[in-house]
């Protein structure tokens, strides 16, 4: 082949050479990277197709005429032109393409090219996103740039996710970001009530009903500049996620599969086992019996007793002797390990297949996905089942139509979380390893499981699972149509109408034999929850280059969006046939109840940009919208942004400094807004009474809401300033400092209970946040066999409380004043154990000296402010190789600083003030036992009233920690290989997530919320996969 | 040209605008509040939304527990309890917990209701008469709730009348009126006297489920006998249990979950659609134990005082565990529609024989009828007591505990009495001997209400 082609070239050579008075030029062509010769480098005059391409060792030659320009170029590498002149050897290094600032990339209402875009944004490719196991996109956010904080508060898998941009910029309101998908705002809350996170723990994510596979990238919107746009919705950040669009040419089929296993990310605490604990209580009421083992036996037994039903692990009544030593006749009759009942090794499976193809005028992509995941603990599961159809039509040369579709089905089942007595979480951390997963009788194991405990009575995980139901079922549809027309040769005009469903099944029925529904003999729940939400949005733009150096863009738009809620509900009890959680078998109807929520937005909007040849960019941009949800007198807003750059680089004075390849130095000003209410907050500013109020069957209605005429949007005011580089051209980069103020924000603001309502929502406090932001990535290694690239990002968010209308409000475990920050823990602060007698032991501030003493008596103790839960920065460190066919990349998540409060220690703690309830193994060492005992866990007493496991700095812990986020190791398979078998690709990986964590504070996972506090969630797992992907 | 009319179209198109009432949304769930009392039919539904806030779980429920739990008679398990009444039984309540909240949150909730039913009244196009009925039910609630919380969060009347008392609150308040502040003890009182003089003087009203004209006198007397007002408490107590008679012995064991009987005057009532069952007052005494928390237990000790032949000793489980046994007084059904008595003709017996004992001379031979009233109705071998003085007081006190035990009274009585909350027995996990002066034989006002209100004063012992 290569002979054909220098034959073909001596040809053409000597052709030349007759023809003209000519003159041979001949060079090497060498890379920047390595300074080896490059082969294969085409070589061509200007203006014709005669030329040569290098040869293995980079030389060439070729014939040229005096006034020829020879262009030379390489895939990957910047094209270089250079005029022959009198030269007869020319050399030229080429340089790899500076790729990162003529990328198109998605932004508010349009693309924009990465040069000229004036605002703060972060794009983030589908094959990155896949690089994480995640259900859910939004978690495989987490790390991959800067700004973004995603804390996945739950292993439960396709439970949400919080993400949060640029810090927190809410007090009660909604702080979650608008999510975009083609250009269509989507729902991202919660409906749930069966995974509600308020009552049950878990939740459901509607942004799990997408498939991350359909993903081609994400476009985050940081500032005011690129955000703006979107107006009163703006506020909290905008991530756009474009989907995959066909592609003309020979239809290409993706076929992927993938299988993994998950487990607990990292170890919970150390409980104790049957006989630690056994031991524990005995030693306990050996002592205070003056030895008498029969007594405290006994005492020991009746306290893991509930009424009536004896529980002692052991296979004789007193297992403990006289001599307070275990009597050699005594055996454990078990040892339930609740965690090694309720967890698993969940297994996961999931399959894609998509197709993209079309031709000049018709293109498509179409795809359809199974997932099939198990959550680690029992009874829980996500289901998906996916499939998109994106096409479009040029059906003229000005005309284009187009449709992008989504449908989705979900099924997610999750046990309850949170406090409940059917959490399987709770129970396996929190009832003690001496109650049995089986009734046992006379020492024998019976086939019965037992739900005796004094715990959670009458509940047994293992049993439940199979008893009780949980499940949430979604079908999805998210489909927009547009029509696109160019006119007068510089308008266009785009109308798009879409369509966003959400139909939520869900089902949540207790039984009627034990646990939650025994009292009423059962208690079944089916609610139907609809979201639909239209919109149409017109965009009128236009662009025009004047002069060749004057760029002017215009964009007019028109949107319009409603919103509908709707909710049936019909409970039943008394299930008298067994077997079967249908409503129609029951003996008493209970609920039957259907009430919707409405929201509607209307909105004009327009940008301006301007370039001036390549150099100076401007770009400003204006929204008013308005409101179904805010008072009479607010019903609108305007919203607004300027934002400037300069790309230093295309200067004059800057081209001898070769080795900066692009800079560019940008700053922005706008003013955004939220609207930052939930779902039952819909008709927040008016009075109300509400219905449902009803007594002994009559119908009743009770005053619920304050009216506030005068509530509106949260207004954030933000400003960014930033610089782009890229250097030697290798190192590219983005460092950034961000200022944000969310000024009015939604306050629930406390009112006095007299006057009926313990709250009223106002616009009244302000915080803000400060930052910075830096991104890094770096080409460490390149050539033509191997690479190495290293990406960077560092988020450092100050966040500040401005004014409050109160001078301090606490909110749990945390205070709000001027000056702290949104997260700022306010709690008890311990003073240690005394030495003399064990108790714990509390600081007290006078109030008037401000002497510090210590206390006994928890409820005397003061609160401190003792540090805040949020991290002092965030980082993401990504590292790619490749070598021939293999790749490697790892990602890694720092979160450093930020506290946790660890609610589950404290409660395992609780040091014999709940019998029944399970201790951390620690106990057995570290609690006090004599005067003079220095420690930090108190004497064990049964019954204590001491209140040491009440919410104290002993259990607020520095929740520093490093996850290895993400590894994978991948092999494509030589094309030489897939030929013969028809295939154009073939890729096989292993993929692991979470499998390593540091952290500071162990037992616990370190994501448990952005507020600090523990939960009884599910714990995040850690994934190991693997896969193959094929190509046709 | 033909192009210049396109963008023209088009242009208008785009900026065709939504009609304002696009923007103008109505709720489904609720009324607005202008149109709240519009009708009779709308003013009796605030009505009966104001019992609907009385039957919150964490409000009469509960605080009839905490009326137990906080004496000496019956005490909570401390685990396996999801940690329920634990923290009031060891009197160690903060002024964030939401049993001090609820209660006070809820019974405002009940008062603003019916100030607006009060107020709202003057428009409503309905007799002269109607009206007054309402008002009557309304204040005979208003006096009810205030009775509730100054019991609670308040020195006794007989203790300190100048003490702190509640806000007094009989008008709608908005969100700009200045916070209000705390009445004297004696103006509260003052004021739950009218409200339930103008309820017993004019309600007419027999359905138990809600307020009831016997109730309304019974919380009068139940007032006077905190204002150590003897004459009255003696007569309305007298007047209120006009025309009910006692239950029968029998009907003692039948689990007080149905009103239809002779002796309750008032009661709240649960049905299947409207219902909170597992934190019922039942649930936690539930014998049968699956159904409810079954976590209270019964002190030892106090078993011990009943007779053999006293019927009441079968209303308590000879068995112990926990450290106590378990109630059978309370049924706590399946299904959990049931009734919870707010009062009965037995208590007003009680108050009649204590306000007379108290009278002294001349009135001992009425204390010791109404106190032979209630122990003959239980035993009947029981033998009129002749005591006097102190010693027939102190037989009617215990009496009460006897009678009454689980039906809300043990705490007040102790502190309208002033005396001490004292433990000693084996059942009990929280040992204590509390005088009345002490600071935590008041609840703290809710820190909720401390942070709103800058007008409000905490009650002493608890920090800011």
């Amino acid at each position: 082949m290569k002979k054909l082609t220098l034959i073909v070239c001596v040809v053409l050579l000597s052709i030349q050479i007759v023809s003209a008075q000519t003159r041979q030029v001949t060079g090497i062509v060498t890379s920047a990277d390595d300074g080896f010769g490059m082969p294969g480098v085409s070589v061509v005059i200007k203006g014709t197709t005669s030329g040569t391409s290098t040869d293995l060792d980079g030389n060439y030659s070729l014939s040229t005429k005096s006034g020829d320009i020879l262009v030379f170029s390489f895939v990957g590498m910047t094209p270089q032109e250079i005029s022959v002149g009198n030269q007869t050897v020319i050399n030229v290094i080429m340089q790899a393409e500076a790729i990162g600032m003529d990328e198109v990339m998605v932004v508010a209402y349009g693309v924009s090219k990465k040069s000229s875009f004036t605002g703060s944004a972060a794009t983030v490719k589908g094959d990155d996103i896949l690089k994480s196991s995640a259900t859910s996109f939004e978690e495989a956010l987490q790390g991959s740039t800067a700004g973004v904080q995603v804390v996945s508060t739950s292993g439960q898998p396709g439970s949400a996710t919080t993400v949060r941009i640029r810090g927190i910029g809410s007090i009660n309101g909604v702080a979650t970001p608008l999510y975009i998908i083609d250009g269509v705002a989507i729902n991202s809350e919660n409906y749930s009530q069966v995974a509600d996170a308020t009552n049950y723990g878990t939740s459901a994510s509607p942004l799990s009903s997408l498939n991350p596979s359909d993903i081609e990238n994400i476009t985050i919107l940081k500032d005011a500049s690129a955000s703006a746009l979107y107006g009163s919705r703006a506020a909290n950040g905008v991530i756009l996620i474009t989907t995959k669009q066909g592609l003309s040419g020979k239809t290409k089929v993706n076929f992927s599969a993938k299988y993994g296993f998950s487990d607990m990310a990292v170890d919970q605490h150390k409980i104790m086992n049957a006989g630690q604990y056994y031991k524990t209580f005995f030693d306990y009421y050996y002592a205070e019996n003056g030895g008498d083992a029969t007594a405290a036996n006994a005492s020991v037994i009746s306290d893991f007793s509930t009424s009536g039903a004896t529980i002692n692990p052991y296979n004789i009544d007193n297992p403990y002797g006289a001599n307070g030593q275990l009597d050699p006749n005594a055996k454990l009759l078990y040892d339930t390990d609740w965690r090694d009942e309720v967890y698993r090794i969940a297994k996961s499976e999931e399959y894609n297949i998509s197709a993209t193809g079309g031709n000049d005028k018709t293109k498509f992509y179409l795809s359809a996905g199974y997932l099939n995941q198990e959550g680690i603990a029992i009874g829980s599961s996500f289901e998906r089942l996916s499939t998109k159809l994106n096409v479009s039509n040029d059906v003229t040369d000005f005309f284009k139509v187009g449709m992008n579709n989504t449908i989705s089905i979900t099924e997610q089942k999750t046990p309850p979380g949170a406090g409940g007595g059917a959490s399987p979480v709770k129970f396996a951390d929190y009832v003690s390893s001496v109650y049995p997963l089986y009734v046992w009788e006379d020492g024998v194991k019976t086939d019965e499981y037992n739900y005796e405990n004094a715990v959670q009575l009458d509940f047994n995980p293992v049993a439940l699972r199979s008893l009780d139901k949980y499940t949430s079922e979604t079908f999805r549809v998210l489909s927009s149509s547009f029509a696109e027309l160019k006119f007068l040769k510089d308008f266009n005009l785009k109308t798009q109408v879409s369509y966003d469903r959400s139909d939520l099944k869900e089902n949540r029925f207790y039984n009627p034999e034990h646990g939650n529904g025994k009292s009423v003999n059962g208690r079944g729940d089916r609610y139907s929850i609809v979201e639909t939400t239209k919109s149409i949005t017109n965009t009128l733009n236009w662009s025009k280059t004047f002069n060749e150096i004057h760029t002017v863009g215009l964009l007019l738009g028109q949107e319009a969006t409603e919103t509908k809620y709707e909710l049936l509900n019909a409970e039943a009890t008394d299930f008298v046939f067994p077997g079967t959680d249908e409503l129609v078998a029951t003996a008493q109807p209970v609920t039957a109840l259907s009430y919707f929520r409405e929201k509607a937005l209307s909105s004009y909007f327009s940008r301006l940009n301007y370039d001036y040849d390549g150099k100076y960019y401007f770009s400003a941009s204006f929204r008013r919208d308005g409101s179904s949800i805010f008072g009479s007198d607010n019903k609108w807003g305007n919203f607004w942004s300027v934002a400037g750059s300069w790309r230093m680089s295309q200067e004059d004075f800057m081209s001898n400094l070769q080795w900066v390849d692009d800079l560019k130095i940008r700053a922005s000003y706008g003013i955004n807004g939220s609207d930052a209410v939930r779902v039952y907050e819909r008709y927040i500013a008016m009075a109300l009474f509400d219905y449902g109020q009803n007594y002994g069957g009559n119908a009743g209605i009770a005053f619920s809401q304050m009216a506030n005429p005068n509530l509106k949007w949260e207004k954030l005011t933000a400003w960014d300033i930033a610089a782009e580089f890229r250097l030697f051209n290798r190192i590219s980069g983005t460092v950034e400092y961000y200022s944000k103020i969310s000024d009015g924000l939604l306050y629930d603001q406390k009112l006095s209970f007299t006057t009926g309502v313990p709250t009223v929502k106002t616009n009244i406090a302000e915080i803000e946040n400060k930052g910075i932001e830096i991104e890094l990535s770096s080409e460490n290694m390149r050539n033509s066999i191997f690479s190495w690239t290293t990406s960077l990002n560092f988020s450092a968010n100050k966040n500040k409380i401005k004014s409050l209308p109160e001078e301090k409000v606490i909110d749990g475990s945390k205070i709000w004043e001027e000056g702290s920050d949104r997260y700022q823990f306010y709690i008890q602060k311990f003073a240690g154990v005394d030495a003399t007698d064990g108790s714990p032991t509390w600081y007290v501030e006078d109030e008037a000296t401000k002497e510090i003493t210590t206390t006994k008596v928890y409820s005397k103790a003061t609160k401190f402010k003792s540090g805040s839960a949020l991290p002092d920065f965030t980082a993401g460190l990504r590292n790619n190789f490749e070598y021939k066919g293999f790749d490697l990349s790892f990602m890694l998540y720092f979160s450093m600083g930020g506290k946790i409060l660890d609610y589950t220690e404290a409660d395992l703690l609780h040091m014999g003030s709940s019998p029944g309830t399970q201790l951390l193994t620690k106990v057995i060492d570290k609690a006090w036992k004599k005067p003079g005992d220095i420690t930090d866990i108190p004497r064990f007493e049964v019954n204590n009233s001491f209140q040491f496991h009440e919410r104290s700095t002993r259990f607020l812990h520095d929740n520093s920690f490093v996850r290895l986020r993400n590894i994978t190791l991948g092999y494509d398979v030589p094309k030489q290989f897939l030929e013969r078998y028809k295939l154009s690709s073939l890729r096989l990986y292993v993929q692991g997530d979470n499998i390593w964590t540091w952290q500071n504070h162990k037992g616990i996972d370190p994501e448990q919320s952005i507020a600090g506090t523990s939960n009884n969630n599910m714990p995040n797992i850690k994934t190991f996969s693997f896969g193959v992907k094929l190509g046709l | 040209m033909k192009n210049r009319i396109l963008l023209l179209l088009l242009l208008t198109l785009l900026f065709a605008s939504c009609g304002e009432d696009f923007l103008e949304l109505t709720p489904s769930e609720s009324i607005e509040a202008s149109d709240a009392m519009s009708t009779p039919a709308k003013v009796n539904a605030v009505l009966i939304g104001a019992y609907d806030q009385m039957q919150y779980s964490y409000y009469l429920p509960y605080f009839i527990m905490e009326g137990d739990v906080k004496g000496e008679d019956v005490f909570v398990k401390s685990s396996g309890n999801y940690g329920r009444h634990v923290e009031t039984y060891a009197y160690t309540e903060l002024p964030t917990m939401y049993y001090c909240e609820d209660v006070w949150a809820y019974a405002y909730k009940v008062i603003t209701n019916v100030n607006l039913v009060i107020n709202g009244l003057e428009a409503v196009d309905m007799d002269e008469a109607s009206k007054v009925q309402l008002i009557a039910e309304s204040r005979g609630l208003r006096g009810y709730s205030y009775l509730n919380m100054i019991q609670a969060y308040a020195m006794p009347y007989a203790v300190d009348p100048s003490a702190l008392g509640v806000p007094l609150i009989l008008e709608p308040v908005l969100p700009s009126d200045p916070g209000p502040s705390r009445s004297t003890v004696q103006e509260v009182y003052a004021q739950i006297i009218s409200d339930l003089t103008y309820a017993a003087e004019n309600l007419v009203a027999s359905e138990s489920y809600r307020l009831t004209t016997a109730a309304a006198k019974g919380l009068l007397a139940r007032a006077y006998l905190n204002m150590e007002d003897w004459a009255n408490a003696s007569k309305w107590a007298k007047e209120a249990r006009d025309g009910y008679s006692l239950m029968t012995a029998d009907q003692l064991l039948e689990g007080f979950q149905d009103d239809s009987n002779s002796e309750w005057m008032w009661s709240l009532r649960s049905v299947a659609d409207d219902n909170n069952g597992y934190l019922h007052v039942a649930s936690f005494y539930d014998a049968l134990r699956t159904l409810g928390y079954n976590s209270f237990r019964i002190d030892v000790d106090f078993r011990a005082l009943f007779g053999a032949d006293d019927t009441r000793l079968q209303q308590i489980d000879d068995g112990v565990y926990s450290g106590g046994h378990v109630s059978l007084k309370f049924e706590h059904v399946s299904g959990w529609v049931m009734d919870q008595v707010l009062m009965r003709a037995s208590e007003m017996y009680l108050i009649e024989a204590e306000a007379e004992a108290e009278l002294g001379a001349g009135h001992e031979t009425a204390a010791q009828d109404a106190l032979f009233a209630i122990q003959s109705r239980a035993d009947a071998t029981a033998v009129k007591s002749t005591s006097t003085g102190e010693t027939l007081i102190n037989e009617v006190l215990l009496e009460r505990r006897k009678e009454l035990w689980g039906e809300g009274f043990r705490w007040f009585d102790l502190n309208r009495r002033g005396l001490n909350v004292t433990r000693t027995s084996s059942s009990h996990w929280a040992l204590l001997d509390l005088p009345i002066t002490d600071n935590k034989r008041r609840w703290p006002i809710p820190q909720d209400e401390i942070d709103a209100n800058p007008n409000m004063v905490q009650n002493p012992g608890y920090a800011k």
